[in-house]
């Protein structure tokens, strides 16, 4: 099995917490562009079966985020596939559906340890974010109206968050964020 | 800069957008793109806007997300809900347009369009109409109870209210006569000191201003309209550009002093402040002496740009304020001639002046009589099309009255069978969908250019088309910003 090495410059999306409010657009452009034929919003809601997006924004507390697919290094989905619908793009390293493979069978499914394949049972094969390969930008990216939303390079992550901490650490800001439950009565 | 035509038809005012792109400005068109896409639960009306404070709720319109809101509004019954929204507020714009709204309280339409909305009411399932249906339907909006069915049915009788106290407005301001405009960037030309106007500040303001303009001095100093209709004693203010070109005219170093009445866009005060553009709030200076100190003080400062528009690119026009002038015009035309009706804003969703220019043209081609209100109107002037002296020149509508001045003309002159359509070529107030369902609810063919927050339901988009077509009304509207040559095809099948 291919595994991805250090030198490769795997770019995953990345999600900025801080700026995630949660909108959905992502959601909603992504199944227009990926899943619709129309192409467009209004188009893409006539059409049946229902378009689909591939990737989920979800909530927790006061945080919400988008997840897709992280396109892992030993992906257990693209290991597990039985009808070899799932493989790696040499060009990219993405783990693409190839959708006239795909047998519904959902075992990639069970096997995500994020939950990032959707079933999409009335076209028969599943969903996941490929990261638009054939587009410049992918579309989620490009929607989100707060720039949460980033293409970054996998291995940079670590070293971005290292940054972040370091600058947190050294203002406070992520302490006082925690606490960051605003009263407004001035003047009172 | 290469998708230049993309924003505006008008050449100067694609040289204007060049030296605003050198010079580093965002206008319109760029927030515009900033803003994309926008909120698209909105765009199909899956969006429910603040009915309650327990929201914002939304339906995700491909059936994995939320399909109810918080009170339980299904995705029928938050489009209906929009759409009766739209339309109040639409009515609510044209009540606060009435000098005394208080003295009102049942709302008609005049002869003999008062046949019709009788005949539109049996269809819409209610009798007469009152003011009190702007306040229940208040209530009903709080928490919406009623079906999906009655809330476009209400829809469609604000509608109609809405034409009714537009009818009203123009019969407490007693209008008479056709006034005179003039519209077009030549009236920035030459070496004047120009007074911009935006919005509607006080007519007795503007007129004040006018005259102590008018007076003897060194230099020629003069008063123009930034896109907006302003009503003088005797005409109109000048136009130099439509409300949309309203940012490109402050570009052009050729405004000296812009004056903010109310309705003004936000954006005009900001870019003012940007280029150094003295700003004066007409509720906050009322001295025309004190405004015309500012102006020539302005002016005393050397422009930065070089903008100098050829001083033909003005057009004059008559705008017909009463169906009693209007009919004489149509009298004179065949018997049998068509009429098209085309009014609205500029919208960003169009190359600015596009619809307008094109239609007009080739609906004159094929032989039909056009009129025009709003911006659209203001394109045509701007274009020589609606001017005196040349056959089937387009006819200038009065702002506020627009299709309803033209449908008195056409039944008193019995040509309303002639007629062969309205189109919205933008929507910028809700004003303007309220009149467009109430023109459709009185049985009318009428075409909206721009998408409506609609096609979240197909319930009540049928429903919709339904409920219309059994008065005989039609109200077509698209998915995509309708190109010319879509418009223009439905204006000749209506033939």
């Amino acid at each position: 099995m291919k595994t991805v090495t250090e030198e490769l410059p795997v770019k995953v999306i990345g999600v900025h917490l801080d700026r995630c409010t949660g909108c959905k657009t992502c959601e909603l452009y992504c199944a227009v562009e990926r899943g619709s034929s129309g192409k467009t919003l209004p188009k893409a809601v006539q059409e049946t079966p229902v378009p689909k997006p591939r990737l989920r924004v979800e909530r927790n507390n006061d945080t919400s985020l988008t997840i897709q697919c992280r396109q892992c290094v030993e992906a257990p989905c693209l290991n597990a596939c039985p009808s070899g619908a799932l493989i790696r793009d040499p060009k990219n390293e993405m783990v693409v559906v190839r959708e006239d493979r795909c047998i519904a069978c959902w075992t990639c499914l069970m096997l995500c340890p994020f939950g990032v394949i959707f079933p999409w049972p009335e076209r028969k094969f599943a969903l996941k974010c490929d990261r638009c390969t054939y587009m410049e930008h992918p579309v989620c990216v490009e929607v989100c109206p707060t720039r949460a939303l980033e293409v970054v390079d996998k291995h940079k992550i670590e070293e971005m968050y290292r940054e972040k901490r370091r600058i947190e650490a050294k203002t406070g800001a992520g302490s006082s964020k925690k606490e960051g439950r605003v009263r407004c009565d001035r003047g009172s | 800069m290469e998708a230049i035509h993309m924003k505006t038809v008008d050449p100067v005012s694609q040289e204007l957008l060049r030296s605003a792109a050198d010079r580093g400005l965002d206008l319109s068109w760029e927030r515009h793109q900033k803003l994309q896409p926008q909120d698209g639960f909105l765009r199909v009306g899956l969006s429910c806007p603040y009915g309650c404070l327990q929201g914002p709720c939304r339906i995700d319109p491909f059936g994995r997300g939320p399909d109810h809101g918080l009170c339980g509004l299904d995705r029928n019954g938050m489009v209906a809900a929009l759409l009766l929204r739209l339309s109040l507020i639409g009515a609510l714009e044209a009540l606060n347009a009435i000098p005394a709204p208080d003295t009102i309280s049942e709302v008609s339409l005049p002869a003999p369009l008062d046949e019709m909305a009788t005949q539109a009411l049996k269809n819409l399932e209610g009798d007469s109409l009152s003011l009190g249906e702007i306040y229940r339907t208040i209530s009903l909006l709080q928490r919406p109870q009623e079906t999906p069915e009655q809330m476009v049915l209400q829809a469609l009788r604000l509608g109609i209210i809405t034409l009714g106290l537009l009818e009203q407005r123009q019969t407490s301001l007693d209008a008479q006569g056709s006034l005179l405009c003039k519209a077009g960037y030549g009236l920035l030309a030459g070496d004047k000191i120009t007074i911009g106007i935006c919005g509607h500040p006080p007519r007795e303001l503007t007129e004040a201003l006018l005259k102590e303009s008018s007076r003897e001095s060194s230099v020629r100093m003069q008063l123009v309209s930034l896109g907006d209709w302003i009503r003088l004693n005797d005409g109109f203010l000048p136009c130099a550009c439509t409300s949309g070109e309203a940012e490109l005219s402050l570009i052009s170093g050729k405004i000296n002093l812009v004056l903010l009445g109310p309705g003004a866009d936000p954006t005009i005060s900001d870019l003012c402040q940007r280029l150094d553009v003295p700003l004066v709030a007409s509720r906050e200076i009322q001295e025309t002496a004190e405004i015309l100190r500012l102006a020539r003080q302005a002016y005393s400062i050397p422009s930065e740009t070089s903008f100098d528009p050829d001083p033909s690119l003005v057009h004059e026009a008559r705008v017909i304020m009463t169906a009693q002038d209007l009919e004489p015009l149509l009298r004179k035309e065949k018997f049998h001639a068509r009429f098209a009706l085309l009014g609205g804003a500029d919208t960003p969703q169009h190359s600015f002046g596009w619809i307008p220019v094109e239609l007009t043209s080739a609906l004159r081609a094929e032989g039909y009589l056009v009129a025009g209100w709003g911006d659209a109107a203001l394109w045509m002037i701007k274009n020589g099309f609606a001017s005196e002296g040349q056959d089937h020149a387009a006819r200038i509508l009065d702002e506020y009255q627009g299709p309803l001045l033209a449908l008195k003309a056409l039944a008193v002159s019995g040509r309303l069978e002639n007629f062969q359509g309205i189109c919205f070529t933008g929507l910028k107030a809700c004003r303007d969908l309220a009149v467009a369902l109430g023109l459709a609810g009185l049985g009318l063919k009428v075409c909206v250019a721009v998408p409506l927050p609609l096609w979240g339901s197909e319930r009540v988009r049928n429903f919709l088309t339904d409920k219309l077509a059994a008065g005989g009304g039609l109200l077509t509207h698209y998915d995509h910003p309708a190109n010319a040559e879509e418009i223009l095809e439905w204006f000749l099948k209506r033939r």
